[in-house]
């Protein structure tokens, strides 16, 4: 438990900061998706799209469920069921491909 | 884990009364879906489902009201248990997700052209819910600085732009359908309307969890020394929106239409 579980214990972000910049990445998110596919190709732009929306995943779960200040043990209950849904993927891609 | 420990036992832990609403609503829940997956009675057993959902959603809430107490949940534990349900619902979005990419993989292609017609409305919608996103954030950070008028009027905006989100989705629907997109009408409407529509659902939930925190904090419930229930919704409702963050990429600018010009 390196960090504090107490609020007040952290200065609070820039809470309309972080909103101006998710705002700032879905308009981006939006130039990007109606780009040409003959201009950029789904190869690029796929990759580009997820970096975004991870980015915004990313700042809401860092600064606005206060992951960043909060303990480990919270991002650790949310990342153990990260294998899981691997495997649930895996195991939907491979039965696709195998189809 | 002596910080939390610690914490923890400075709170005070209040056990709600015993209640027998939970049961009505869950009752409700099973008669509701197990009317949906009838072929003959569904129009008549699923109506019933959804009036004893209702009626134990609305005691359950009634009774939470009625306690007025400053605190139901210790914050550590409350919050744990909350990410907790939260890891089980990446699981449940998980689910939903791949199997909407697997049936539009399958799909005709030029399927989802009614889908890139309505980005622009979509985009305004991701936008009213980044914004109540914000507004959660805010409230929880009046509550913690005891600020309750900033607390009830964030709140307040929450549930309006909330309602506002769930208002165009339904608006978005009744456009897809007379463009063609139905829920029975192929896998990749049935996936669409699944997986956005469960979103829905949870938004809807999202704003009647929401006015229960804004009755408690009309009531007096939250300050600065307690307000673990601000802070439990908000992560239910951030959550909702990192959902929804991905849905947009996922089914909306990630599709097989994406960057061909809309008519």
């Amino acid at each position: 438990m390196e960090h504090s579980t107490s609020h007040t214990e952290h200065k609070s972000p820039n809470y309309v900061l972080i909103f101006v910049w998710l705002i700032g990445i879905t308009a981006a998110e939006v130039g990007v998706g109606y780009i040409p596919n003959t201009v950029l190709p789904t190869i690029v732009q796929y990759p580009l799209l997820l970096g975004m929306a991870g980015i915004k995943v990313l700042l809401v779960a860092l600064y606005y469920m206060h992951l960043r200040y909060d303990s480990r043990w919270f991002l650790l209950a949310m990342i153990a069921s990260m294998p899981l849904s691997v495997m649930f993927i895996l195991a939907l891609v491979l039965g696709y491909v195998r189809k | 884990m002596s910080e939390m420990t610690h914490e923890t036992h400075e709170e005070h832990i209040h056990i709600p009364e015993n209640s027998f609403w939970p049961l009505v609503f869950g009752g409700g829940m099973f008669v509701l879906l197990f009317g949906m997956a009838l072929r003959d009675y569904r129009m008549f057993i699923t109506p019933v489902g959804l009036l004893i959902l209702v009626v134990g959603l609305g005691g359950w809430i009634t009774s939470i009201v009625r306690e007025k107490v400053p605190s139901i949940t210790p914050r550590i534990a409350g919050k744990m248990a909350m990410w907790v349900f939260l890891a089980s619902e990446v699981l449940f979005f998980t689910g939903l997700i791949a199997s909407f990419l697997l049936l539009r993989a399958e799909a005709v292609p030029g399927v989802d052209h009614a889908l890139v017609a309505s980005i622009p409305l979509v985009s305004l919608n991701t936008f009213i819910l980044l914004t109540s996103s914000l507004t959660v954030v805010l409230s929880h950070d009046a509550a913690a600085r005891n600020l309750q008028g900033r607390l009830k009027l964030f709140l307040l905006l929450t549930i309006v732009l909330g309602t506002t989100f769930v208002s165009m989705q339904g608006f978005e629907y009744s456009t897809l359908y007379r463009e063609g997109l139905s829920w029975t009408g192929n896998g990749y409407g049935t996936a669409f309307f699944t997986l956005t529509g469960t979103h829905g659902w949870h938004v809807l939930i999202g704003i009647l969890w929401c006015a229960v925190v804004l009755i408690r904090a009309l009531q007096g419930g939250f300050n600065d020394k307690n307000y673990s229930g601000v802070e439990i919704f908000g992560l239910y409702w951030h959550f909702v929106d990192i959902v929804w963050i991905l849905l947009f990429t996922l089914v909306y600018l990630m599709n097989t239409s994406a960057g061909l010009p809309v008519k």
